[in-house]
């Protein structure tokens, strides 16, 4: 009985990659999460810190 | 078990015993570390997993208990509604993988020593404290984001990060050292000039992600 697995919930095609041991692209896992909105938040605690760090020479972050 | 010609091949076997065999191999593999083998814990236990008849909740939560730290470690994380699906799982693992997503180091070291206890009694506690790398990794990039992704960033803003994250006894070295450590287990692409104590990234994907096998 191999009608009620994950595989068989995923799809055929996706069954083939994972009968063979694959690593298999699916819904469950995300492979490219990264967060890529700006936090301004996290920018100016980062130069609070900075400036913070090195107050007379006023380092800044690089800005280009 | 392999070497005995009489056994006949695993797949042989009712699914059932494959699932439990393969189980009981990426157990084996995982508390032995052996992270990078053709037949790596991962792979035994994503076999288990995707062939595990989806009814015994419990079941597929033991797999996943050691499957989810090693899916992270090779950069993947199991989306919220997946997690949603086996509460315990969501409880244990959702303070990390949230902490990983925004790169949250604190949040993530937080969660550690809130669940270390329970982390050690599971045998997970170790490639937690290793997919912590993972959380670093996102609060480095969010400083590269914060820099307006320069491929020239001084050591010091990768320094300021780390103060900020609840790393306020961490020195300029040892903030350099961790980015030698990143680039080094490839978290990120790119030198250091010590000299000019400046990271130099890549101009493409100097956060890359995609990765064959957890690294140990």
């Amino acid at each position: 009985d191999a009608s009620e697995t994950e595989l068989n919930r995923l799809g055929k095609g996706e069954q083939a990659a994972g009968a063979s041991g694959q690593k298999i692209a699916d819904s469950l896992w995300e492979d490219n999460w990264d967060d890529d909105d700006i936090e301004e938040d996290f920018s100016a605690q980062l130069r609070n810190e900075l400036a913070k760090a090195k107050p007379t020479s006023g380092v800044e972050p690089m800005q280009h | 078990l392999k070497a005995n010609p009489d056994i006949p091949p695993l797949s042989a076997y009712p699914r059932a015993h494959q699932v439990t065999y393969r189980y009981y191999v990426g157990m084996i593999n995982f508390l032995n570390e052996e992270y990078t083998q053709a037949r790596s814990a991962e792979e035994e236990l994503s076999f288990a997993f995707y062939n595990c008849h989806t009814s015994s909740t419990s079941n597929l939560e033991r797999i996943l208990t050691y499957l989810i730290p090693l899916r992270i470690l090779c950069g993947q994380l199991p989306s919220p509604e997946f997690l949603d699906r086996f509460p315990a799982l969501n409880e244990l693992y959702a303070p990390f993988v949230d902490a990983i997503r925004h790169g949250r180091l604190q949040d993530y070291d937080l969660a550690l020593t809130e669940q270390e206890t329970r982390l050690a009694d599971l045998g997970i506690l170790l490639t937690i404290e290793k997919a912590r790398d993972v959380c670093l990794r996102g609060l480095f990039r969010r400083v590269w984001s914060a820099s307006e992704r320069s491929t020239r960033i001084p050591i010091s803003s990768f320094h300021a990060a780390l103060r900020i994250s609840g790393q306020e006894d961490v020195p300029v070295e040892e903030a350099e050292c961790l980015l030698a450590n990143m680039i080094y287990k490839g978290f990120m692409r790119g030198y250091i000039s010590h000299e000019r104590q400046m990271v130099v990234l890549a101009a493409t994907s100097p956060f890359p992600l995609d990765r064959k096998t957890p690294f140990a």
